[in-house]
């Protein structure tokens, strides 16, 4: 199974980019960044399930100038793999 | 009680204010801080707050700064672009929350305009005064002992066309009249939430035009923690610390409130009771009403022979309650020229009525009567 993070320098950026992605009925979970990519220190995300939320997801972002940090792919392992859209 | 101190802070609250904080005593931990329930659950109170504050001031929500007060809220902003010796121009009618800090900083503060309710003479006197250059405007929306409405989208028209950034004091304004981020393009306004936005004491609104160059207060918050300088983002940048979940919480409430009956009906109502009052204490003999066409809420007057305090006192014998004193504003009674005695501050909010007014005025020309018979001829 595939899972997409979008992941955010700040919870209230995290938050702006979940409305945003609700209002086009892509649905987005928010969560903390694992530690490993949250290269700056504590961070949030947007989870998404597939590659096709994820591109919607990211150019609605981009549309609304919501500004998002990385992209990660999660590995049937659980590793984090960045993803350059 | 008769309650008419809401330019302070308004005492009766909607009902939803109380449940919302009670609820998110129950329910909520410190947003930003965790991915746990509780946490979340906070971060969500929190962000639906900003996005009612931004819905309400037109701006987005990471504009949107939560502080403890106005008077906080002025810190942050003067203090992030004011430095001593720097020419500052204010009008005549600011309270301490702006005339402190800028005292403090060792500013070079320009007063424009300190003529009551003539909105004209405040647009050209500020016009003058930024005839040179001025690192910042600070100016109030509405007089907090007068009442009186400056002429903000006028003067926000000059700091623009002159490039001089625009700090508001919106005090008294915020959920009465129309205000937008957006559209005056100010630098900052600050706003207090326990007034005209029904929150709790405690609470209180910066909205940011501008990225602040300095900080006053550092911190974690729960974001890029390694940097050790405060984010260059907002809010994060000015809001260190664990938030005031409760009182936001209270505060979104009240948003929710000011939303449903819509600022310009308040406004309207507020207006309807002042002009009443205003009539009822115009025909007491000696009595000096301050009244003029753009007064939002908030209505002063002296009665002749008898001390401010003392009238305040003997209206609280009836259970009455108005602020009376200098109201924390010496710059705005040096301006109308009430330093020395100040006034007697009656203001109200979306719970005062009609008939209130009415036991006012009679109690009030009682003790006016009374005043006469004690006052020596």
């Amino acid at each position: 199974m595939n899972e997409f993070l979008i992941t955010f320098r700040s919870m209230t950026q995290a938050q702006s980019g979940q409305r945003a992605l609700q209002s086009k009925a892509i649905s987005a979970v928010l969560q903390r960044t694992p530690k490993s990519v949250a290269v700056q220190g504590c961070g949030y995300s947007l989870s998404v399930g597939t590659q096709q939320q994820l591109l919607y997801a990211v150019q609605e972002l981009r549309a609304r100038g919501i500004l998002y940090s990385k992209v990660y792919r999660k590995t049937d392992r659980g590793a984090l793999e960045e993803v350059v859209i | 009680m008769i309650y008419f101190d809401s330019a302070a802070t308004t005492f009766r609250k909607p009902h939803a204010v109380g449940q919302a904080m009670l609820r998110s005593m129950e329910r909520c931990a410190s947003p930003g801080r965790g991915g746990y329930r509780a946490a979340m659950e906070a971060a969500e109170t929190v962000y639906a707050c900003r996005e009612q504050c931004a819905g309400l001031f037109d701006c987005a929500p990471e504009q949107v700064v939560f502080t403890f007060n106005a008077t906080h809220g002025l810190n942050l902003a003067i203090k992030s672009m004011v430095g001593p010796g720097d020419r500052v121009v204010v009008s005549g009618f600011e309270h301490n929350a702006v005339m402190r800090p800028l005292t403090a900083l060792g500013a070079d503060v320009v007063i424009a305009g300190r003529t009551l309710f003539d909105p004209a003479d405040t647009l050209e006197n500020f016009q003058r005064a930024l005839e040179r250059p001025a690192r910042a405007v600070v100016c109030t929306h509405v007089s907090n002992v007068f009442g009186y409405a400056l002429p903000l989208a006028q003067i926000a028209m000059l700091c623009r066309e002159r490039q001089v950034p625009l700090i508001v004091d919106a005090s008294q304004s915020a959920g009465v009249l129309p205000l937008s981020l957006r559209r005056l393009q100010a630098a900052f306004i600050a706003m207090p939430g326990h007034k005209s936005l029904y929150g709790p004491q405690g609470t209180g609104v910066l909205l940011c035009g501008v990225m602040p160059k300095k900080t006053v207060l550092e911190g974690g918050t729960g974001s890029v923690s390694r940097e050790l300088s405060m984010p260059e983002f907002l809010p994060d940048r000015l809001e260190a610390g664990t938030s005031n979940v409760t009182g936001i919480a209270g505060l979104g409430a009240g948003l929710q409130f000011v939303a449903s009956q819509r600022p310009e009906r308040l406004a309207a109502g507020e207006s309807r009771l002042c002009r009443l009052l205003a009539d009822g204490l115009a025909q007491m003999d000696g009595v000096r009403v301050f009244r003029g066409g753009n007064q939002v809420g908030v209505l002063s007057f002296q009665a002749a022979g008898m001390d401010c305090e003392e009238v305040a006192r003997r209206l609280a014998a009836h259970d009455i309650a108005v602020r009376a004193g200098l109201q924390c504003a010496p710059c705005a009674h040096e301006s109308a020229g009430t330093l020395e005695d100040g006034t007697i501050r009656v203001s109200f909010s979306a719970f005062s009525a009609e008939a209130e007014v009415r036991q006012f005025i009679q109690v009030m020309r009682e003790i006016n009567t009374t005043i006469k018979k004690e006052t020596p001829h």
